[in-house]
């Protein structure tokens, strides 16, 4: 028996070649392990130790030091997030170890953006209470900032991008960029209306400083109907695309975000209503109608339509006095929806209905239900209300939901002349007769 | 800890997905009820297909047993779908023919289960055409009049199934070691995983059921963001927009759901 013991352990004890192990110490580990843990399926578990031990990748035991320049980033972030909960701190200054005095915060205006998220949470879109919480704070911080200088703000949507997200927020500014329509190019930018009646800022960061994009214009806009792309994170990020995207991502970002705003801001019918030359302003008369009624045909466009021309209103160059005016082109012939357009107007895509109504309840009966519409061109896009609140956002790629066309490169240009290839004969010489009638024809002339 | 629907979704809002909150409380009445009824080992939510009409698809995963055998793994996996969040009805599996042809259609879900979409596909080369020569003597005998193309209905139903085994297919990860095959080639969860030791690369995700990580799939079709600080990765696909899947180093956790139109996005190589 000793001796039939003795040899098993002697068995069990044999080194492995490969590992330096013996089968002995790993059962001594296991059993430990499970004495120690006590775990309810210890016979699960005894396989999966076992198995995990052949199987598993060894480090050699402790955490794996990060390298410091990772590490640090990420603290940091987290710093600067935390830093919107508390009162803004003014910098104290080094030699008298005083705080030094700062611009009073701007005053801005903004929606009731947690009331919204509720609503958007209650119809399963938006972004969460918790991320929406820091959303609204990363607001507060942007319209307080004395440099910003904005009069309204409001959270336009976050965009997926492949290494970083970027949230936008859409703001009005109290000192407007000055200056007309410039005619630099054949059709000028919209200057503080139509495609830049908003300036967006955006961060990929909640708590870092928010960035200024830049206007649009109608070219930039035009060109970014061609091309389908995936946003990097980065705005400084070149857009390969073919054709040739002119700017980097920051404009293609910009342009996304005019066409998305133009298409899918919306509000309940009759909440505004079109007052001399055609200004929209708040109804005062505006009832509003109970959630659980509203549908598709409750909502209607809030910002103008884009053109084909790449602005909101369409440019037609003036005529020099005494000049008949030409054929206007297509583009300056179109005429879009009227402002404040039911969206029950806005064109299928195909046999898909451009908007889909959801709402917040299933159950029959239920009182105080949210309703809203999300936007079947620009998946992401969605509107919402429970009657008297209601708020747009956007979360999504920036993609348009409708099949990509790429667009054909252009025929390749002729080497050379290819008839030259069809013969090998050697041309004849130049008949000698018609150089002489040309002589003819030009003596007759004198 | 895998698939805790609360955990995923407080992880994934933030990618927008997002469940209304009657659906939320209507799952945690429902998904175990199901769970019990159908007699399943685990039964978790697997995603949601956007619908025309705003009735959207729920689809939840149920298993049974999962093992290797002659190299590939066999899961005794069943889907249910829903509608009221309530209901949980059985989603059957669609054979390939089906799938393939199913996969031809390319519109957004209408919301209406029973929908019939017809699938048309020009007739098979019909094997007359070689006998006729064959007849000699006969009199070339009129050719009876042959469909020029053959269609097939398939109801809505069996699109779902079949957008919910293409996702699967090219989505199920899983961190790196989380799983292990047991002697018997059962695919089980590893009890002694101690987390990722590098969350932040694709390297450290699996296609589930295969060996192949994230970074030998097709390049550029995973998007990994790592929060260092709060040692949480998200990863979503490119490929099918929609899903996305979250890893919790600090809580050792890991959950995907699915919440997109279903459709696979065939553009990808111009857009990224």
């Amino acid at each position: 028996m000793s001796q039939s013991y003795g040899e098993a352990l002697a068995f069990l004890q044999k080194t492995s070649t490969e590992t330096g192990n013996t089968a002995y110490d790993q059962i001594v580990d296991v059993v430990g392990e499970i004495l120690a843990t006590r775990p309810a399926d210890s016979a699960d578990l005894l396989e999966t130790l076992l198995l995990a031990k052949k199987t598993a990748y060894e480090h050699g035991g402790g955490p794996i030091a990060l390298p410091e320049g990772e590490a640090v980033k990420p603290l940091e972030e987290a710093q600067k997030l935390s830093e919107l909960f508390l009162a803004a701190e003014p910098p104290i200054n080094p030699e008298t170890g005083e705080a030094e005095p700062v611009d009073p915060p701007n005053e801005f205006e903004t929606e009731d953006l947690m009331s919204g998220a509720a609503l958007l949470e209650s119809i399963g879109c938006g972004l969460g209470m918790k991320e929406m919480y820091n959303v609204m704070l990363a607001l507060k911080s942007l319209g307080e900032d004395p440099s910003a200088k904005v009069a309204t703000v409001r959270f336009f949507g976050k965009f997926f991008g492949i290494s970083a997200n970027y949230y936008v927020f859409e703001t009005t500014l109290k000192e407007p960029n000055a200056g007309s329509e410039e005619a630099e190019s054949v059709v000028p930018t919209e200057i503080g209306t139509g495609t830049n009646g908003f300036v967006y800022f955006v961060t990929t960061n909640l708590g870092d400083p928010c960035i200024k994009l830049p206007d649009i214009t109608p070219q930039q806009v035009k060109d970014s109907r061609y091309i389908k792309k995936y946003l990097t994170g980065d705005l400084t990020a070149e857009v390969s695309a073919y054709p040739t995207f002119p700017g980097k991502e920051a404009v293609y970002l910009r342009a996304q975000i005019a066409r998305i705003a133009a298409t899918t801001t919306l509000c309940p019918s009759g909440f505004f209503k079109l007052g001399e030359d055609d200004v929209i302003e708040k109804n005062d008369e505006f009832v509003p109608a109970s959630a659980s009624a509203m549908d598709v045909s409750s909502w209607c466009h809030r910002y103008p339509h884009i053109k084909k021309q790449g602005r909101c209103t369409v440019f037609v160059p003036e005529v020099p006095e005494g000049e008949d005016a030409p054929e206007p082109t297509e583009e300056e012939s179109e005429v879009g929806p009227p402002l404040l357009a039911a969206i029950t107007e806005d064109s299928p895509l195909g046999e898909t209905p451009s908007w889909t109504a959801v709402t917040s309840s299933v159950v029959p009966g239920i009182k105080h239900t949210v309703s809203g519409v999300r936007s079947n061109l620009w998946p992401g896009a969605v509107a919402v209300t429970n009657g008297s609140l209601f708020i747009n956002v956007y979360v999504g790629f920036g993609a348009k939901g409708t099949p990509y066309v790429p667009l054909h490169a252009p025929v390749p240009m002729k080497e050379y002349d290819a008839d030259l290839v069809e013969s090998n004969e050697i041309p004849d010489p130049p008949p000698e007769e018609p150089a002489e009638g040309e002589e003819e024809d030009a003596a007759d002339e004198e | 800890m895998e698939n805790n629907l609360s955990l995923t979704l407080d992880a994934l809002a933030s990618s927008g997905v997002v469940i209304s909150t009657e659906q939320k409380a209507a799952f945690t009445v429902s998904i175990p009820l199901k769970k019990a009824e159908a007699g399943l080992k685990s039964l978790s939510l697997f995603g949601k297909i956007a619908s025309l009409n705003g009735k959207d698809y729920f689809v939840a995963e149920g298993k049974g047993k999962a093992y290797y055998f002659d190299n590939k793994l066999v899961a005794e996996t069943k889907f249910f779908y829903t509608q009221d969040c309530v209901k949980w009805l059985d989603l059957n599996t669609v054979d390939e023919e089906t799938a393939k042809r199913c996969d031809t259609i390319h519109t957004t879900m209408s919301g209406d289960p029973s929908k019939v979409y017809t699938v048309t596909e020009p007739a098979p080369k019909a094997e007359t055409a070689e006998e006729a020569p064959a007849e000699e003597g006969a009199e070339p005998a009129e050719e009876p009049e042959e469909p020029a193309e053959v269609s097939f209905e398939y109801t809505e139903l069996q699109r779902l199934q079949t957008m919910i085994q293409n996702i699967k297919k090219d989505t199920s990860i899983a961190p790196k070691g989380a799983y292990i095959t047991t002697g018997d080639n059962d695919l089980i969860l590893n009890k002694a995983f101690a987390g990722l030791e590098y969350p932040d690369k694709l390297e450290s995700y699996v296609l589930s059921g295969e060996t192949k990580t994230l970074l030998e799939d097709l390049p550029g079709s995973w998007s990994l963001h790592y929060d260092a600080f709060a040692s949480t990765a998200i990863v979503r696909s490119l490929l099918w927009p929609g899903h996305a899947f979250y890893y919790s180093g600090e809580s050792n956790s890991w959950g995907a759901l699915y919440s997109g139109a279903g459709m696979k996005n065939t553009e990808f190589i111009f857009m990224r």
